[in-house]
């Protein structure tokens, strides 16, 4: 199991899985080199459902916070959407392939780990808090806004009312309708 | 054994195909020009190069392909850095499906050696885990029902099945398929999802056959006709809609957003070979044109699906276009012979920010003679008309880095031909309710009535009724009555927005379209106290511009009875499509002199209708010359060219004739170039140059799409105008070239 896509299938094949072994080589995926395994991971670990990820999804939300994911400016290059013209992306002088994997993956693995936490179910302080940031962060990408209002939802804690009556507001319709699920979850 | 996904038995297919090409069928015709774009210009015409491949499997046909589906994969890393992947991931999402659905096509057939086979397959499916799955999980379950849901859907749910060895795949397949029923079944039972003609043509419609075959191959079952819940919606709605929305003119409704598009065919090939309704054989076989390709799903492969589905052996029986309605968005009223045609909208409007449903309460669409007569869309860029001051919106999830500030005014009711109240022009909805009803519709009578005083009541809480009743008269003409009642006095403005132009009348207004056409805009009920302003710039195609017509009235009871009276004033003198001398300008710098002497030594003698190289084995590009001898008749006359001739030239006897007026226009109509009135009575030799699509991606390739039409001579039809017309004692009375009409009409009530 060396390349990228043998370990993103080796967490997906592992996601309905029980047993621990996997569920240790899954959240040690969490901390690899590249993001589409971790990405990979985080989705398998919201499948299975096991409270014992929370903290490795919590560290690894952290480590993204760190990451300069929504930096990226307008580039020159590009093409029509299902295009198979070749171009090229002209970068910002000096930008390292650091800087590009995190363009790349922008909000994915945020996400990714949002909508784990609230498919886990387990509210702590430190997941609302979490949450609560990205459910009305106009940094992020709405995919991150509106998972996080979904998690929300699902973890159905009265102290995410009033984030998520602002979330309510968001200009995006994805964000705000997940948001207005899960004042409704929240209020039944 | 090859199993190509989506064909059941590829034999079958090759055999049907050699069939009609042995025959000369339509089917074949097009068949052949779809391989001569692969063969002839590979590059060019990438989304053609798979389907080739697979029907003929001859070695160069693979090659192509497999060039085609290399350097798609080879773009995906780049297009990660674009604002489109990132914000606007469905319209990447849905051709991925279909290119990976390509390259599993070539590993039927054996094209790739084991070690290409696994790269390529594992960068097709990671790009779309990554991109697409995480587009979908963005997207609310089951709450987002749209094109951008569908396509998103369908992406994760097809390469999941395709590959379904793969974990990733799996995972993917099983919350995309869950989705896609309640997707089709989240589209109202009228079929249409509210997006207007462009989204439902060009995705809605054509993700149809791809999720119907996707379910029926994964369930066994059959889905086309089923009703699905949420709302009742279900495939063959959806295809009928698509049909419906076909006008007679040949264009697709401006409805909602963008406006007036042409048709996309695949949708309907797979309708009629589903259904047992010969409209859409009438469509195909009769209707459609062929030269053009038309992105469906952000791809170019209309053509290449509609040859799948197109059914071999249906009766041709003749089906004519006919009036429909559907009672949650609208309805139409068609004269037996197709020429006049008449849609009304009350669609519901999206509220608060009506950027795709647009605010069209009782719009009305009209088209006579083949000649559409007003207008709907959207402005271009440098209109400033519609801008109102409650309309303006700023965001920021759009764009990398930036936000966006625009004005959402032309999905408003100012920019629709709807009653407007007390000069609120930003009209809209501002909550969730049913916007309108529609109370009467005969298809006999050919008459339609819908109530919208709903979308008024909100901001105006004395709103009583507002309607308005269209009917299509002796199969000549057309009586429209507004009926607007309030508890309290408004100023009532009756909207309409024509084509230019604007042409000299004793009362109302008329106006005659490049074609021709007139129509005469009467208050026979209502004061004629009227305002016309020229509008440029909306809509953003056909003229580029528009008549916004307002007619106004102050009270509490506001009553319009319209007169609209429409007249061809050409005819058709003679067919000169055939027997045109042709030659390609390869490098486009050919001066008339030299392409004269060039089209007399060596020419191609062909029939304009379509490119020389759809026809036969040129060379396929963008410059064409051609030349022939035309009898002009000894009256005022014009030559009726095809549609999409871009950057044309025309020369008569070696002068040229100024062609600029229908640059845009010809981007949808066939062009009438006014011949001079010297030429009258004389042959002459007509030389044209023009450039036609070439590229399905070139930035002048114009898509692929070549031009199409028939050459025609047409003359001056003289016309009488309407000598008289008056609504007395509960009847219309008109007269008009000697002939009278008498049509009882009882005005609406007020309840």
């Amino acid at each position: 199991m060396n390349s990228v896509f043998d370990k993103m299938e080796f967490c997906v094949e592992h996601s309905s899985s029980q047993d621990e072994r996997s569920l240790d080589k899954i959240i040690s995926c969490l901390c690899d080199q590249n993001w589409r395994v971790r990405y990979a991971a985080a989705i398998a670990l919201g499948d299975r459902r096991d409270p014992k990820s929370v903290d490795a999804l919590l560290k690894a939300l952290k480590k993204e916070n760190q990451e300069p994911l929504f930096s990226q400016p307008a580039l020159e290059g590009g093409a029509h959407a299902g295009s198979n013209i070749p171009f090229t992306v002209i970068f910002p002088e000096g930008t390292t392939e650091h800087t590009k994997e995190a363009w790349r993956r922008r909000g994915r693995l945020i996400q990714a780990v949002c909508l784990a936490l609230g498919g886990i179910g387990a509210t702590s302080p430190a997941v609302l808090e979490m949450l609560h940031r990205y459910a009305t962060d106009q940094k992020c990408d709405y995919g991150v806004r509106a998972a996080a209002c979904k998690a929300l939802g699902q973890l159905a804690s009265p102290e995410s009312l009033p984030i998520l009556q602002k979330a309510v507001g968001d200009e995006e319709w994805c964000t705000s309708c997940e948001a207005k699920k899960a004042l409704k979850k929240i209020s039944e | 054994m090859h199993k190509p996904f989506y064909i059941d038995d590829i034999d079958v297919l090759r055999e049907k195909l050699f069939r009609a090409k042995r025959d000369g069928t339509l089917m074949g015709r097009v068949w052949d020009s779809v391989i001569r774009r692969s063969r002839n210009a590979p590059a060019q015409f990438p989304w053609f190069t798979p389907f080739v491949a697979l029907i003929t499997c001859e070695q160069k046909d693979i090659e192509n392909a497999k060039d085609a589906i290399r350097n798609y994969v080879a773009t995906l890393d780049p297009q990660t850095f674009g604002m489109g992947l990132q914000f606007h991931f469905w319209c990447f999402a849905f051709p991925h499906a279909r290119w990976s659905l390509y390259f599993h096509w070539l590993c039927e057939i054996g094209a790739w050696d084991a070690a290409e086979e696994k790269k390529l397959k594992e960068e097709l499916l990671t790009f779309q885990y990554i991109n697409f799955f995480y587009g979908m999980r963005t997207k609310p379950e089951p709450e987002c029902v749209d094109n951008q849901t569908m396509s998103l859907c369908f992406s994760n749910a097809l390469l999941g099945h395709l590959f379904s060895e793969s974990a990733m795949a799996k995972r993917m397949y099983v919350d995309g398929i869950r989705r896609l029923p309640s997707l089709i079944g989240g589209i109202p039972t009228s079929g249409y999802s509210g997006e207007g003609s462009t989204y439902m043509d060009c995705v809605v419609g054509p993700s149809i056959p791809f999720i119907v075959e996707l379910l029926e191959r994964s369930s066994g079952e059959s889905w086309f006709d089923k009703s699905l819940p949420p709302h009742g919606g279900s495939a063959d709605k959806v295809c009928r809609m698509i049909a419906n929305e076909w006008m007679s003119s040949g264009l697709l409704l401006p409805w909602d957003h963008y406006g007036y598009t042409l048709p996309v065919r695949s949708c309907i090939a797979y309708a009629a070979h589903r259904s047992s309704d010969p409209f859409y054989g009438e469509l195909l076989e009769r209707q459609a044109n062929w030269s053009y390709d038309q992105s469906i799903g952000w791809g170019y492969d209309d053509l290449v699906w509609s040859l799948i589905w197109w059914p071999e052996n249906k009766k041709q029986e003749r089906a004519k276009f006919a009036s429909w309605s559907e009672p949650e968005v609208g309805a139409a009223l068609v004269s037996d012979d197709a020429q006049l045609y008449l849609m009304q909208m009350w669609d519901e409007s999206t509220p608060v920010y009506p950027t795709r449903a647009h605010v069209n309460p009782n719009s009305l669409i009209l088209s006579a003679y083949g000649s559409p007569l007003t207008i709907d869309g959207v402005p271009d860029k440098e209109c400033t008309a519609f801008k109102f001051e409650d309309t303006w919106r700023e965001v920021s999830y759009m764009d990398i880095g930036s936000s966006r500030k625009f004005n959402f005014g032309a999905g408003c009711g100012g920019a629709h031909s709807v009653i407007l109240v007390d000069n609120w022009e930003g009209m809209r909805a501002f909550t969730e309710y049913r916007q309108a009803t529609m109370t009467a519709f005969s298809e006999k009578e050919k008459s339609v009535t819908s109530d919208v005083t709903p979308i008024y009541r909100e901001k105006f809480p004395d709103a009583k009724a507002v309607r308005r009743r269209s009917r299509l008269c002796c199969e000549r003409f057309w009586l429209i009555e507004d009926l607007a009642v309030f508890a309290n006095e408004h100023k009532v403005t009756s909207r309409f927005f024509l084509r230019p132009n604007v042409i000299g009348s004793e009362c109302g207004i008329k106006i005659e379209t490049a074609e021709g056409v007139r129509l005469s805009l009467i208050p026979l009920l209502g004061p004629d106290k009227m305002t016309s302003t020229p509008i440029k710039g909306y809509p953003d195609r056909l003229d580029g511009e528009s008549i916004m017509v307002d007619f106004t009235q102050q009270g509490k009871e506001c009553r319009w009875l319209w007169l609209l009276w429409p007249e061809a004033t050409r005819r058709t003198e003679a067919d000169v499509s055939e027997n045109w001398q042709a030659i390609p300008d390869a490098a486009g710098n050919l001066v008339l002199d030299a392409a004269i002497k060039l089209l007399g030594a060596n020419p191609i003698s062909i029939p304009l209708t379509i490119p020389p190289y759809l026809q036969r084995d040129l060379p396929v590009v963008r410059r064409w010359w051609f030349r022939r001898t035309i009898n002009i008749p000894a009256a005022t006359s014009w030559l009726r060219l095809p549609k999409q001739m871009l950057n044309l030239r025309m020369w008569i006897n070696g002068k040229e004739i100024d062609t600029s007026s229908h640059k845009m226009r010809m981007n949808l109509m066939e062009p009438d170039i006014s011949i001079p009135n010297q030429l009258q009575g004389n042959d002459v030799e007509v030389v044209l140059c023009c450039d036609t699509g070439y590229s399905q991606y070139a930035p002048d390739g114009n898509g692929g799409g070549g031009f199409y039409g028939k050459p025609l001579i047409l003359v001056e039809e003289p016309v009488s105008g309407i000598e008289y017309a008056q609504y007395k004692d509960g009847a219309v009375g008109i007269r008009a070239g000697g002939k009278d009409f008498k049509v009882e009409h009882d005005i609406m009530e007020i309840v």
